[in-house]
């Protein structure tokens, strides 16, 4: 990449950010996978997240609020992600579903499937950040509406009200879509 | 894309659904760690943040990147940081359209954590931050509690036996027992290894060799992430969430129970042992209920191989002794039998009051070739010696072998047919029954006289066989006893009296009998003319009434009315016999009666249809079921038979008062006759059994039973004993009860709900369920056609009874505990083994039973099932309830 960084492994910092890679890794993956939905992307972003961590350094006090902090860096990372990708068409290759001949799901199903996966990646893109986050953290990562008021330092009503009202605009936005598809 | 759009509204929650779903593989992860790890180590620069190594803190930041973002410089991710910014700091956004905001005050930094990174300046924080630490600490507390993710480890080695490795992005590790698994972490069993895993939710993994997966948790949910290999999972119950077991191909969610999954490289298999599970596979969700065997492909279809129950080296080489008895008895089955007869000439000689005739062909050449079978598979199999040799069958004499040799020499001076036969029942407690076969060999006389003295000369005392012509047999007195062998010129008589014989040779001197025309020797005769291998037909009604008069039962006039009451009295000849149909066998019983059949044995009703199948799956193991007379009108023969004794009125007195309800009044009018007990599904741990009983009024019933349960409570009561208790819950529009037994197991259960006129019994819930879908489904046994293939072949549309087996499903289960060596044995069993049924017909005067299949066949799969589940029984470590 562009810029260059000193070498991790000549550093204090260099254990620590072992423990906590090893700890939470697999989480900071899986969260952004689920957003993006390509293992190279979530890849990137687990290495941007790590490496924030790195920079900033680790505060030993805070290492067990640090799962919650780099579960939300994971998804706002991923989120930066396919914002950036914008309306970029080609689709990981990890993604592409091998239709199976005794599946019984028919492949127009399954193509259409991740179509519509590939549209709700588009339109969290196209939401605010904050709102794509909230969503996220509701419907994808599964956290409850006061989990996420807490962590996003606001109310459970404007969580409700925000969650409620991208629900509906992303409703519509599926009609059309599937009219449009149809 | 239609197919969507009537399914718009739920489209959203789907796709949503589907996102979150979307689980990145576990191989993938580690590979991805590793990749990362790498990446980080080598210095690699941020892929999203390039260029941007200065962490941005506030406005002051963002308004340095500015520059940069306007000659679009920067990183798209740090670009979008500063849009995000610019569209929510009104201050920034002047500032960067060339507007100063007078005396504004630039906005709070709102960090989105990922873009602030991780670093605290407690120089900034200063006063506010001893109150947020206090705000924080009581969030964490109540975060940490519902929020944040699992701490600790996911899994222990409860123990291994070989080797196992902890398989990580550092490397490989070996474990051993007590040794912690952490998220994401691999355990990976090595070849002839096996290892038994206790996750922290309490579920319980057994793993096979070469086995492979990891555990990953959030406070709702545990995955096992299966890379390979077989593991059986004892899932804990849970209050909330799921255990998933996420294999290459499929995923695999439950909330308690037991089941196997093994994911190999055709595809992946799961089955389920107890309880309920789901499987998403290929965008379907499939459920599965103890005994289903779901595969991923269909190249795989045998049930998984899993060695973590330990079986001991006995039953292997049991199993290894059934498995060469098996082979032995589908070699037998190749052996070419004498064939069917369609007349006897030895029956028209017999004398009239003959009550006892077995019919057998001449088997001394299908015995010398089962001989010389046997005696190949000896020379060829070890297991096979080491029981001859145990049973000391080799230092007999003569030894079998010899004496199957005679046996065979002497069949060949014998005609076609072999049959024993007893006379009056006045005979019966004089000499008892004789052989009688046609010679067709001259030389008889001198062959047996020399085995006869051959054997004397070895027992070096006087022999009791008497061999001797129609001349000598005079000379006999009346009282000798031993072995009379009366070789005629065309006849050999063989009994164990004198006295037997001489009237014997006397009716055969005498020519043609009378016993042909009598109405017990036409019914054999018309057996003949329908071809026959074997025939044993008895006169019970002399045999009975010879029976009272010699045991005095007659003079008892209270025994007399009970046998009289129960409707044997009546019974008039027993008649058994192996036919031939194309293509298979036809095997009778039919019992005949002197007038309609009434009391005991008129509870086999009349043929008809047996709705109850229809609840037994095509994959059933067994299957009983009968069509009786009303419940009721069945007391009242019972009652009949108990008479007028007073402590039997007086017991039901009681009974009846005790239960708060009249047994027959009350619960036998509601039941209908008809009954169905299958065996459908594993038999481990416990064993899937169902019964299907008609009902007339399920309210009276459902009433009858809650009644029942109240007296055996305050019997209980009384005694100190713990209660029984009957729940119910509504499922799907349906009342299912389930019943706890006093003294027993928290698994220990009986559900029963009411079906289309039916009462389902079962031990779990899921077995109802089960039955209720094979009923929509119409997925029964009774439509099978392979069932419908093993009934015999007659006019008969319905059937009275039936019995089937079919072990193939009963045994699928179990091979899944078993070694890869006991599960080729038991292979082999199974596959020797052949379903089967037999059928029984009530008709007004008689009673036929009939099959398709060999009328008394020994199924070896039976030995090997009662062989396995005795192992289970006092086995080390069957499977247990979750």
């Amino acid at each position: 990449m562009a810029a260059a960084i000193e070498p991790l492994m000549v550093t204090q910092a260099a254990a620590e950010l072992e423990e906590v890679f090893r700890a939470h890794h697999a989480r900071v993956l899986k969260a952004a996978y689920r957003v993006t939905g390509s293992v190279s992307d979530a890849e990137d972003v687990a290495q941007s997240v790590f490496l924030r961590l790195a920079r900033t350094g680790i505060d030993r006090s805070r290492i067990t609020y640090l799962e919650g902090y780099l579960h939300r860096a994971a998804v706002n990372g991923a989120l930066d992600l396919i914002r950036s990708r914008g309306n970029r068409e080609d689709v990981p290759l990890e993604d592409e579903v091998v239709p199976v001949s005794n599946s019984p799901v028919s492949p127009e199903r399954t193509h259409s499937s991740l179509e519509i996966r590939n549209w709700l990646r588009g339109a969290l893109a196209e939401l605010s950040p904050r709102t794509a986050e909230m969503f996220v953290l509701r419907y994808i990562e599964g956290m409850d509406n006061p989990e996420i008021a807490k962590a996003m330092n606001t109310s459970q009503a404007v969580v409700a009200v925000t969650l409620h009202r991208v629900r509906a605009k992303l409703k519509k936005e599926l009609r059309g879509f599937m009219r449009g598809a149809s | 894309m239609s197919w969507f759009w009537s399914k718009k509204n739920s489209e959203l929650d789907q796709a949503i659904s589907e996102l979150r779903g979307e689980e990145l593989d576990e191989k993938a992860l580690s590979a991805s760690a590793e990749r990362v790890w790498e990446r980080l180590q080598s210095g690699e620069g941020d892929p999203i943040a390039s260029g941007a190594l200065q962490p941005i803190r506030g406005c002051a930041d963002i308004r340095a990147q500015l520059p940069a973002y306007h000659k679009h410089e920067l990183a798209p991710a740090r670009a979008l940081i500063v849009e995000d910014h610019l569209r929510e700091c009104v201050a920034c956004r002047s500032y960067a359209h060339g507007r100063a905001v007078d005396g504004g005050t630039a906005e709070k930094w709102q960090m989105e954590p990922a873009s602030r990174g991780f670093q605290w300046s407690f120089a900034r924080i200063s006063l506010v931050a001893a109150s947020l630490i206090l705000v924080g600490a009581v969030s964490w507390t109540g975060y940490s509690w519902y929020v944040a993710p699992l701490p600790g480890t996911r899994a222990r080695m409860d123990s291994i036996e070989g080797q196992a490795y902890r398989v990580g992005w550092a490397g490989e590790r070996a474990l051993k027992t007590g040794d912690e698994i952490s998220d994401g972490e691999f355990i990976r069993t090595a070849a002839n290894s096996h290892a038994k895993v206790v996750l922290f939710d309490g579920s319980k993994v057994e793993m096979n060799q070469r086995a492979e997966f990891s555990v990953s948790a959030n406070r709702r949910d545990t995955t096992i992430h299966l890379d390979q290999g077989i593991i059986i999972v004892q899932a804990a119950k849970r209050h909330a969430g799921h255990l998933y077991v996420s294999a290459p191909d499929c995923i695999v969610a439950v909330t308690g129970t037991v089941f196997s999954v093994n994911a190999g490289t055709k595809g992946s298999r799961v089955g389920v042992i107890e309880g309920e599970v789901h499987v998403k596979h290929q965008g379907a969700e499939s459920i599965l209920h103890s005994g289903d065997v779901l595969a991923t492909t269909q190249s795989i279809g045998v049930v998984p191989v899993q060695d973590e129950i330990a079986w001991s080296s006995d039953k292997d080489h049991d199993l290894e002794l059934l498995a060469e008895f098996s082979a032995l008895g589908k070699k037998f089955n190749e052996i070419q039998m004498p064939g069917a007869r369609y007349q006897s000439n030895i029956l028209p000689l017999l004398p009239a009051d003959t009550v006892l005739y077995v019919g057998v062909p001449n088997f001394g050449d299908a015995l010398q070739q089962a001989n010389q079978i046997f005696q190949q598979q000896l020379s060829q199999s070890p297991v096979l010696q080491q029981w001859w040799n145990k049973s000391n069958k080799a230092n007999q004499h003569p030894t079998p072998d010899e004496l199957i040799q005679k046996i065979q020499t002497l069949s060949q001076y014998l005609g076609d047919e072999v049959v024993i036969t007893m006379g009056t029942p006045a005979a019966m407690n004089q000499g008892g029954p004789l052989l009688i076969a046609e010679v067709r060999q001259s030389g008889l006389q001198d062959y047996l006289q020399n085995q006869v003295a051959t054997a004397a000369a070895n027992a070096q005392n006087e022999s009791d066989v008497h061999v001797v012509t129609p001349d000598l047999l005079p000379s006999l007195a009346t009282n000798t006893h031993g072995m009379i062998m009366l070789v005629r010129q065309n006849m050999l008589v063989i009994g164990a009296d004198a006295a037997s014989v001489q009237r014997m040779n006397a009716q055969l001197n005498a020519g043609t009998s009378l016993f042909a025309g009598t109405d017990f020797g036409k019914k054999i005769v018309s057996v003949y003319s329908r071809g026959t291998e074997i025939v044993v037909a008895a006169n019970l009604g002399q045999i009975i009434s010879a029976a009272h008069q010699s045991s005095g039962i007659a003079s008892s006039h209270g025994e007399s009315q009970s046998f009289l009451n129960s409707g044997f009295d009546n019974m008039q000849y027993l008649i058994a016999t192996r036919g031939e149909a194309p293509g298979n066998g036809d095997n009778r019983i039919t019992l005949n009666f002197n007038g309609p059949r009434h009391g005991i044995a008129s509870w086999l009703a009349a043929p008809a249809p047996m709705g109850s199948l229809d609840y037994v799956s095509a994959n059933a193991g067994a299957a009983f079921s009968f069509v009786a007379k009303q419940p009721a009108l069945m007391l009242d023969d019972v009652f009949n038979i108990a008479g007028t004794d007073p402590d039997f009125s007086k017991g039901l007195a009681e009974l009846n008062a005790n239960l708060g309800f009249d047994v027959r009044d009350d619960l036998a009018t509601a039941l209908g006759g008809e009954i169905t007990v299958a065996l459908d599904g594993p038999v481990l741990p416990t064993p899937s059994w169902k019964a299907i009983i008609e009902v007339n009024n399920s309210g009276a019933v459902q009433l009858d039973i809650e009644k029942m349960v109240q007296a055996v409570n305050l019997q209980e009561a009384k005694s100190g004993g713990s209660g029984m208790t009957i729940d119910q819950a509504q499922v799907g529009g349906r009342t299912f009860y389930t019943i706890h037994p006093p003294g027993a197991g928290l698994t220990t259960e009986y559900d029963y709900t009411f079906a289309d006129g039916y009462m389902l019994v079962a031990p779990s819930r899921a077995l109802l369920l089960n039955a209720l879908q094979t009923h929509a489904n119409g997925t029964s046994l009774a439509r099978s056609a392979s069932f419908l293939a093993l009934l015999p072949n007659d006019n008969q549309a319905n059937f009275s009874a039936m019995v089937y087996q079919n072990l193939g499903p009963i045994l699928q289960p179990l091979a899944s505990q078993l070694t890869s060596q006991q599960l080729a044995l038991l292979q082999q069993v199974a596959a020797d083994s052949k379903p089967s049924a037999m059928c029984a017909y009530g008709e007004t005067d008689q009673i036929v039973i009939a099959s398709s299949g060999k009328l008394f066949d020994l199924n070896p799969g039976l030995l090997a099932l009662s062989h396995l589940l005795a192992q289970t029984e006092h086995g080390t470590s069957p499977v247990t309830h979750p």
